[in-house]
């Protein structure tokens, strides 16, 4: 694939691209979100070139990344017609070569739906769909209920709480609820959690794992492909275990998903589906609770106007996600010449979609840069759109209605009493610890 | 397999064979149709593959969650008979069905 040249009234500055291409730039979130606002404002697409990365389009509009996003067969996560070539998670070079070491060439490091681009990605995502539709969900919701003030009643207690909301309480239910409906056992959720933060916080020193040199330009690969490995091992034990005894849980269904042949899926596609679903399922709803929370605790008149009307809960989530972004961003890459918000582009460009920037287009959406439970329509875009529009949507937010319902009636104090900080990361993050003084009617 | 029929806004008809399980939607994007768009792939996000379900076939199909109904009230054009197809799943009981699809890309 050849890519075109940069153009030089295309080229966004230096300081600006490396704010949001590595992952450093995202501990300083005043920098990087007056970074997204000037692309919005001085580049709408610009092209980013940061030692060491892929030349990429950084696309900081609402409309552009829609448009991007409704149209899978031009600008493909995997590659199109040569699958695994392309990486839609955004690493810099010699990550993506060590991906390619370790899979024989190929950047499809999982069999997951993230990587894949139609008709395979619509068939694979064919297995679980009907599952994560919300009337579906809806015969869970009390059980989700019931797990939401176990927590509540495990965590906190009547009385003032000190506490970190992040790592004492928020990242625990949104686990839980997707290892129950997934069917992991309680005792392995320890594990699941490990596994979910070496994941995502590969380029984080403060979440290196011990035994990989940290920060050595391959470090971040590595650690993903340890993750990785340990995945598999357990999970191809579940696999097993659900093809000879079938349950009532997602894990059943994945295991059992036959090709149109009446053969199984290769063991790859369901470990792809369970990797997915382990990390993708609750680190990003833990993060839009622990941020909705903040929001609440800055804002006390928004708090004591939902608690007035718990009916604002479905638009605090909205408000909520968009506020939160928890995955930062997704690459795709065009297989064809074309266009985007009418701006020329090439075959083999690469786009990087910068989701919290969209989330404050003031093109969108009002007074962007204030927090505002009762926008509506609220055209928030933190779960992308599209086809890869993320599966899990609409559990995440049954989850944090759920919560919300049970916990905001019993806040009666909210006070944050010390520094937060980000996960360092461009891709999925979002508050590393939230320090409160939460105080809860008994 | 139960055949779902489509009308377009030029009223012309079409009658499609869908699988058992998959959705309206499926139906039509999976044959080319014109009409359905389906942005967001069928994950109840976007509003458009809005269709109107005649009265009888209502009861046919699971009742409309929040989230759809929460679209369907900012999509151009809906009426009660409203209903989002990706969340009509196709069943034995579906044989039969008649969907007009609506005009506008909600």
């Amino acid at each position: 694939m050849t890519t075109s040249e940069i153009v030089q009234s295309h080229l966004v500055p230096t300081e600006i691209a490396e704010q949001i291409v590595l992952a450093e730039g995202h501990r300083d979130e005043t920098a990087l979100f007056g970074a997204y606002a000037w692309l919005r404002e001085n580049l709408p697409l610009g092209q980013s070139d940061v030692d060491g990365f892929d030349k990429l389009w950084l696309v900081s509009k609402h409309a552009d990344i829609m448009e991007i996003e409704r149209q899978p067969d031009i600008f493909t996560s995997g590659g199109g017609d040569e699958p695994g070539s392309h990486n839609p998670i955004v690493q810099n070079q010699a990550g993506d070569e060590f991906t390619k070491g370790l899979t024989g060439g190929s950047l499809r490091i999982l069999d997951t739906i993230t990587y894949l681009d139609p008709p395979e990605h619509t068939a694979v995502k064919d297995i679980a769909a009907a599952w994560f539709r919300p009337a579906q969900l809806k015969q869970w919701e009390d059980s989700i209920r019931d797990l939401a003030r176990t927590a509540i009643d495990k965590f906190l207690k009547p009385g003032v709480n000190e506490v970190d909301f992040v790592k004492d309480f928020a990242v625990y239910y949104p686990l839980h609820v997707i290892m129950t409906l997934f069917g992991v056992p309680e005792a392995d959720e320890p594990r699941m959690m490990a596994l979910t933060q070496e994941f995502f916080g590969t380029q984080d020193p403060d979440l290196a794992r011990d035994d990989v040199e940290p920060l050595s330009p391959e470090a971040a690969a590595q650690q993903w492909a340890a993750a990785i490995q340990d995945f598999f091992a357990y999970f191809d034990v579940l696999v097993e275990d659900r093809r000879a005894n079938p349950r009532d849980d997602l894990a059943t269904l994945i295991a059992s998903a036959r090709q149109p042949d009446g053969e199984y899926y290769p063991k790859t596609f369901a470990y792809g589906w369970f990797t997915a679903i382990a990390t993708a399922g609750h680190d990003t709803t833990s993060s839009t609770m622990s941020t909705t929370i903040e929001q609440l605790a800055l804002h006390p008149d928004q708090l004591a106007r939902v608690q007035a009307d718990l009916g604002l809960i479905p638009d605090l989530v909205n408000e909520g996600l968009r506020w939160a972004s928890p995955v930062k961003s997704f690459a795709r890459r065009t297989v064809v010449d074309t266009t985007v918000g009418g701006v020329p582009v090439s075959a083999g460009d690469r786009f990087m979609l910068l989701y919290q920037s969209a989330n404050r287009d003031a093109d969108v959406f009002e007074a962007p840069d204030e927090f505002r439970l009762d926008r509506k329509p609220n055209k928030q875009i933190a779960f992308g759109y599209g086809p890869h529009m993320c599966i899990g949507q609409h559990l995440a937010k049954l989850e944090l209605r759920v919560m919300f319902e049970e916990l905001l009636p019993r806040i009666s104090a909210l006070e944050i009493v010390g520094e937060r900080k980000v996960v360092q990361t461009n891709f999925v993050g979002g508050l590393k610890n939230l320090p409160v003084s939460l105080t809860l009617e008994p | 397999m139960p055949k779902v029929t489509y009308v377009l806004a030029d009223e012309s008809e079409h009658v499609v064979d869908v699988p058992l399980g998959q959705s309206v939607m499926d139906g039509s994007v999976r044959n080319n149709l014109p009409g359905i768009v389906a942005e967001c792939g069928g994950s109840c996000s976007c509003a458009t593959c809005h269709v109107y379900v005649d009265a009888e076939w209502r009861e046919a199909f699971d009742a409309a969650t929040e989230e759809e109904l929460d679209l369907l009230s900012f999509a151009d054009g809906a009426r009660d008979s409203s209903r989002l197809a990706c969340q009509l799943i196709v069943t034995d009981g579906s044989d039969g069905l008649r969907v007009v699809v609506a005009s506008n890309e909600g």
